[in-house]
């Protein structure tokens, strides 16, 4: 009996737990993969899976050598979400435009260059609250003996780097597409 | 958007647009066109660029394009973002050859025909049976350099003839600088836009402030332009109503007489006015994405752990001023295509 109301009460205490925020770096969902790049030195990789256009804050970024620009700032700034937690990850609705900045512009971008399935994400940390835009997933490629998950290359475009992958005895996994960051709010 | 819908209904229903102007002959890595309605896809070789598209490079990616009736060639070069725009001068419909940023070497061969107007963030150029090159700056500056024939520029009212071997630097908001000799001085857009980027860098308010100075040019042109052009289409409307009333009471001909010595002039002054408005504020538009936007993505990522300081406050400040008229004076001339 005595057992039987420990495991009990183990169960109730896991089911409590998950249910409640917790840091990033114990979730295995795709949100936190992101966030795990975003804070680890990673921002070559991160390039892979920003999506052209690009929304920061307000401003609608067009160019692949601004988003390159954007991550290599964020990297040598020493960004990161200190003790982040994701607060929500829910799937993104049209009013949440006014979330990154209320003008047509925005709105635009929201209604013509999100998927269907985008989700945003919120991410609360020492430093702030972020907004992170996520949609579908893109391949990549992984490099078992890097100290965290290093997406190598875009499987649409480099076949000679998954060929040379495959060599290296890599491994292939789906990273969502980041489509827009905004913060700190507070 | 009911402004937008106005003004697209009457171009549509006078002019007939070509719209063919240059063909896509070379292409060296990426190359993107986003075309009219805001659609970018890669460019290919034999692609079309018309009125109203962009073509946009990469780190390492050229395309050269080529005149078709002229054989006049524009190398776009890595990282740069042209476009084709087109407005009305002295009543006739001219194209503006636009370098947003980066870097442009065009060849102009004589074709008899009225050549374009070269514009950049920070001026506009008109060329003579010329070769020369265009940079455009990540701070709205640009540097018109020379090769042959002679070019035109102006900005704020003042303008400067270069000849072979000259060249001039024009920034933001301020009239052309002294013009100075090309001999013994090769050019290197790099080198100058990283000059340019360190200024900023280094006073980004003051920069902006100097972005802003254009942009409250281009909102003043919009300001000033699209009352007149309302003032025409209210008189095209009642013409209209008056055609139809001549219709009935004096028949066909007379009708067609009035259509030709009045409502096409009204037509053609309202069409002009839309055009001009259009093109303001598609230039407000683009200096906005490419030159603010960079800005802003400089240095928020720059300073996004140090928020506070004097430095980005004082940018932020500039930043939403200069956003408030953009979203109040330039965004209800742009549609959602134009995103």
């Amino acid at each position: 009996m005595k057992k039987a109301l420990a495991l009990l009460i183990i169960l109730l205490s896991f089911v409590i737990i998950s249910c409640t925020s917790v840091p990033y770096s114990r979730w295995s969902s795709s949100a936190e993969k992101v966030v795990d790049l975003i804070n680890h030195p990673g921002e070559e990789y991160l390039e892979e899976i920003t999506s052209n256009p690009f929304l920061l804050d307000g401003e609608i970024i067009v160019l692949d050598s601004d988003i390159s620009m954007i991550w290599n700032n964020l990297n040598r700034s020493r960004f990161s979400f200190r003790n982040g937690v994701i607060r929500e990850s829910l799937p993104l609705v049209a009013e949440d435009y006014s979330l990154f900045a209320d003008t047509m512009e925005v709105k635009t971008f929201f209604s013509k260059y999100l998927p269907d399935d985008a989700s945003l994400v919120k991410v609360e940390a020492d430093n702030g609250l972020y907004y992170l835009i996520l949609g579908s997933s893109r391949y990549v490629f992984i490099d078992k003996k890097a100290d965290f998950d290093r997406p190598l290359e875009n499987s649409w475009f480099r076949l000679q780097d998954l060929k040379n992958y495959l060599e290296r005895n890599g491994k292939k996994v789906r990273y969502p597409v980041v489509y827009g960051f905004r913060g700190p709010v507070k | 958007m009911k402004k937008i819908l106005l003004i697209l209904f009457i171009l549509s229903s006078f002019y007939a647009f070509s719209n063919e102007l240059v063909t896509v002959t070379y292409i060296d890595g990426w190359v993107d066109i986003k075309d009219s309605t805001g659609d970018l896809y890669e460019a290919m070789t034999g692609d079309e660029v018309k009125v109203g598209n962009s073509v946009i490079t990469d780190d390492d990616s050229y395309a050269e394009l080529r005149e078709k009736e002229s054989g006049s060639t524009y190398n776009i070069k890595p990282n740069t973002v042209f476009t084709v725009r087109e407005m009305e001068v002295s009543g006739a419909k001219q194209n503006v050859l636009s370098c947003t940023l980066g870097e442009i070497a065009f060849k102009f061969k004589r074709a008899g025909s009225i050549e374009p107007l070269i514009a950049t963030n920070s001026t506009v150029a008109g060329v003579r049976g010329t070769e020369f090159r265009v940079y455009a700056g990540a701070d709205g500056s640009s540097l018109i350099a020379v090769r042959s024939g002679m070019v035109e520029v102006e900005s704020e009212g003042k303008s400067v003839s270069l000849e072979k071997d000259e060249a001039v630097e024009v920034r933001p908001g301020e009239a052309p600088g002294d013009k100075f000799s090309l001999k013994g001085k090769p050019l290197n857009f790099q080198s100058w836009n990283s000059d340019r980027k360190r200024e900023f860098l280094d006073n980004p308010a003051e920069s902006l402030k100097a972005v802003e100075k254009r942009l409250d040019y281009y909102n003043s042109k919009v300001e000033e332009l699209y009352p007149i052009f309302l003032e025409w289409k209210a008189q095209l409307d009642e013409e209209k109503k008056e055609f139809i009333k001549i219709k009935e009471e004096k028949g066909d001909a007379a009708a067609a007489e009035f259509e030709k010595n009045v409502i096409a002039k009204s037509k053609l002054n309202a069409v002009s006015l839309s055009l001009n408005v259009r093109y303001y504020a598609l230039s407000a538009l683009s200096m906005r994405r490419f030159v603010v936007g960079n800005m802003y993505a400089e240095l928020k990522t720059r300073y996004i752990m140090k928020l506070d300081k004097p430095e980005y406050k004082d940018f932020e400040k500039v930043y939403k001023r200069l956003l408030a008229k953009f979203e109040e004076i330039s965004i209800p001339q742009i549609n959602e295509t134009d995103i």
